[in-house]
């Protein structure tokens, strides 16, 4: 078979075109591309994210009491922690739940009690309203307050649906008056301090500030993040920064926008965005910023992003501790709780304390990264991350590891109980993996399959999967020549992704084995296009490396739930609990990060567990230690492309699986 | 991949004028084929065609979660769907005239290489 990477020399101009011009879609092999008459998996209008939001509407507005409404729109009908969406609000809204609902993520800095519970007056409160007042949920899942002072949401906001009135009593009046001007002062001096320390930077210093944050934005997964009412995305709405669809020095941009503009002209949201981003930025690479995502931009917020996170790190025995922030003049004497209880009273939001924080805990990322898992958690309804650092396996995961393992040993050359035997075990005898090997060309590719195939059975995975590059043996002829340019012109064709299916996975897709293996080579191509995306994150930034798209290589896993709300491929492949664990390949002594990855997905059911991400991230180190070894074959001399993982490949295992093995449809895969 | 240069010198005399068509917002009317349109239900996103759309239609943008195809700018031919992992492209026949909207933002794509704003879009749910 030819690899679908180049134009077929052994083809004459004309049969190579018509061979091109097959369709790669599984089912319709043979027929030629464009020539179907109308889609066949078509998803409702709503389906995903938007149908999420009618049901949770509808769920909250059917609601017995207002307090169990709001429980249902903070959590997107139990999709989302409730936390995420508190620190949604801006000011005026998180003041207002505070005083009608006693919900916040703070446990201080308020000046009135603290504590308390539903506070409304009138028909559902009890008393007369001296204010009647509304809530909603706008499109972009946000939990939204008519307060005094603020129109009908009707004329303001998006909305899913209508709105739920809301009584206020005149206690509820005057506690929100004053909490209100609290918070409103604070805010006040926090911007101010961030202009300063905006101003200390000076021009260049500021440049330099945006021009890093546009790297960030174009070289990571989207955002969506809120300074008051503003929104900064680069994900599904108008969007406002640099990212897909808005170019760098896009006039939409708001980073790029602000850079020709004197400081004192920067709005007060621009200004606590820019800083903010900054401060996430600085306590651990772009990545942090995803874990603002559907938060507000404050320095309170990150504040408690930061303290969270130094708790974290310092949970992990030994090195040197961060201490809390140190400041003795405080701008809000903020705490906040949410999921961190245990945070102090005391800790600062001045920006300059918070920068040394913000380093701080960078430099003990990497003092910890080596002794404990750090994993992300995925909140895919509002792609919001939250960083964690793993516990120890269990026994849960000994079994998980041990079941794996005697998958892999019964159908591949190794020996071993543990992932870290079978990985010392191809060290020690690695030739097999570019000899031919079962139904494979080569040794590298049976692993992958049979590894892939043992994870989809021991996670019970709807599906399991795996991608790399095809051409060992071109990768290691350009980085001997150092030929950067060439590298970045390798398109999606130039990488696989095994994709396998679980038995049962097919009850998923109507019970049809060829939209089963549709899907297959769906998600298989888009995985393709990830590694596309990520290799040449990992090469020098010559100006073709820097030109071309690309994300900066992912080095942690993460556990998803609920990602089957955006991304139209997530929708249509039902991608709603997964674990991505993405593993470093050194290549002639140059480390690729995020080269290889092993993904499980569920479509529905339970969500994966820690302990699964445990042993998932082992058997993905097994994979990269092969591909790793199999790159030193290719390096001394031997030949290692990955010809299968086709989409002919993917129909065939997908119909097998299904338990009836098909040729594919009408075979007009060659000339 | 090779299969759109291929069609360049083909494109080429009938569309140096992508300028012109961003400015009068109109199809060219010598165009025999529909326009094509890309199914979001069945996209995965990947960005191949929007890289491979020949520089002298630049047709192809992404917007928001979607990749979509401008019907003005696209002359019908096939290089779109050759590279498609996943055959989502579609013949538009019935294709709807573009917002008002979505051509404020084409317009600042007039006057340069699409290389220039395609190469330096980034995104991804990795």
């Amino acid at each position: 078979m030819t690899l679908p990477i180049e134009r077929d020399t052994a083809l004459s101009r004309k049969a190579a075109l018509a061979k091109a011009r097959q369709s790669r879609r599984p089912s319709r092999l043979g027929q030629r591309a464009g020539a179907a008459a109308k889609p066949d998996y078509l998803v409702p209008g709503d389906a995903g994210f938007p149908g999420l939001l009618k049901r949770t509407w509808q769920q909250a507005a059917a609601a017995p009491d207002l307090p169990t409404a709001l429980d249902t729109l903070l959590t997107l009908a139990g999709h989302v922690p409730a936390d995420i969406q508190l620190r949604a609000l801006p000011i005026a809204d998180e003041c207002a739940l505070k005083v009608l609902f006693g919900k916040s993520w703070r446990k201080a800095g308020w000046a009135t009690d603290p504590a308390g519970g539903w506070r409304t007056a009138g028909p559902t409160g009890g008393g007369k309203a001296a204010f009647l007042g509304e809530i909603g949920l706008n499109t972009s899942g946000r939990v939204v307050m008519r307060v005094p002072s603020k129109g009908p949401l009707s004329g303001e906001e998006d909305l899913v649906g209508g709105v739920l009135r809301v009584p206020w009593s005149a206690q509820a009046l005057s506690d929100y008056q004053a909490e209100l001007a609290l918070a409103t002062a604070r805010s006040r001096d926090s911007v101010a301090d961030c202009r300063e320390w905006l101003a200390a930077a000076g021009e260049s210093g500021r440049q330099e500030i945006l021009e890093n944050l546009r790297e960030a934005a174009r070289r990571t997964a989207p955002f969506v993040l809120y300074s008051g009412d503003r929104q900064y995305t680069n994900f599904r709405d108008q969007n406002t920064l640099t990212g897909k669809t808005l170019w760098p020095g896009h006039p939409d941009c708001a980073l790029s926008s602000l850079a020709t503009v004197p400081l004192e002209l920067w709005s007060d949201s621009d200004v606590l965005m820019v800083v903010c981003l900054t401060l996430l930025v600085r306590s651990a690479g772009f990545a942090r910023i995803e874990e603002a995502n559907g938060t507000q931009l404050t320095t309170d917020h990150v504040a408690h992003l930061l303290e969270r996170t130094r708790l974290a790190y310092n949970s992990v025995p030994g090195g040197q501790q961060v201490p809390p922030v140190g400041d003795t003049a405080p701008v809000g004497d903020t705490a906040p709780v949410g999921d961190t209880a245990s945070l102090g009273d005391t800790a600062s939001t001045r920006v300059a304390a918070l920068n040394d924080l913000a380093e701080a805990i960078a430099r003990r990322r990497q003092e910890i990264k080596a002794k404990v898992q750090l994993y992300r958690e995925i909140h895919g309804p509002l792609m919001h991350k939250i960083e964690r650092v793993a516990g120890a396996p269990t026994d849960d995961a000994s079994q998980l590891e041990a079941e794996l393992c005697a998958r892999v040993r019964d159908r591949l050359p190794v020996s071993g109980d543990t992932i870290e035997e079978l990985s010392a075990s191809i060290e020690t005898s690695p030739a097999w993996l570019a000899e031919p090997h079962g139904e494979f060309r080569t040794g590298l590719e049976s692993l992958l399959y049979e590894t892939v195939r043992a994870a989809a059975a021991t996670f019970d995975a709807d599906f399991a999967m795996s991608r790399g590059m095809r051409s060992l043996t071109a990768l290691v002829t350009a980085l001997r020549e150092q030929d950067w340019p060439k590298i970045a012109t390798w398109d999606t064709p130039h990488f696989f992704c095994c994709v396998v299916p679980g038995p049962q996975a097919s009850r998923h897709f109507g019970g049809s084995s060829a939209h089963l293996a549709d899907t297959s080579w769906s998600i298989s191509a888009r995985m393709q296009y990830n590694s596309w995306h990520f290799l040449v994150g990992n090469l020098p930034k010559v100006p073709e490396i820097a030109a071309r798209d690309y994300f900066v290589p992912p080095v942690i896993p993460d556990i998803a739930y609920y990602s089957d709300q955006h991304h139209h491929g997530h929708v249509a492949a039902k991608v709603r609990f997964s674990i991505r664990s993405p593993q470093a390949v050194e290549v002639l002594g140059r480390t690729f990060n995020g080269f290889v990855d092993l993904r499980l997905l569920r479509c529905e059911g339970l969500p994966f567990d820690e302990q699964d991400l445990l042993v998932a991230h082992r058997c993905s180190g097994f994979i990269a230690k092969a591909t790793s070894l199999a790159a030193a074959l290719v390096a001394g001399g031997a030949d290692i492309e990955i010809a299968a993982f086709d989409t002919k490949w993917h129909w065939e295992k997908a119909q097998a699986i299904d338990g009836v093995p098909m040729p594919a449809p009408a075979e007009h895969y060659s000339d | 991949m090779p299969w759109a240069k291929n069609t360049t010198s083909k494109a080429s005399a009938a569309s140096t004028g992508r300028a012109e068509r961003i400015e009068q917002r109109s199809r060219n009317e010598n165009w025999k084929k529909a326009p094509r349109r890309i199914e979001t239900s069945e996209c995965i996103t990947c960005d191949l065609c929007l890289r491979n759309c020949p520089p002298e239609f630049g047709a192809i943008f992404d917007r928001g979660l979607s990749v979509v195809i401008v019907p003005e700018l696209c002359s019908g031919c096939p290089v779109c769907v050759m590279v498609c992992p996943v055959d989502c492209i579609y013949v538009d026949e019935q294709w709807t005239p573009t917002s008002d909207q979505m051509w404020d933002h084409i317009d600042l794509t007039a006057h340069i290489e699409p290389a220039a704003y395609i190469d330096l879009t980034a995104e991804g749910a990795a």
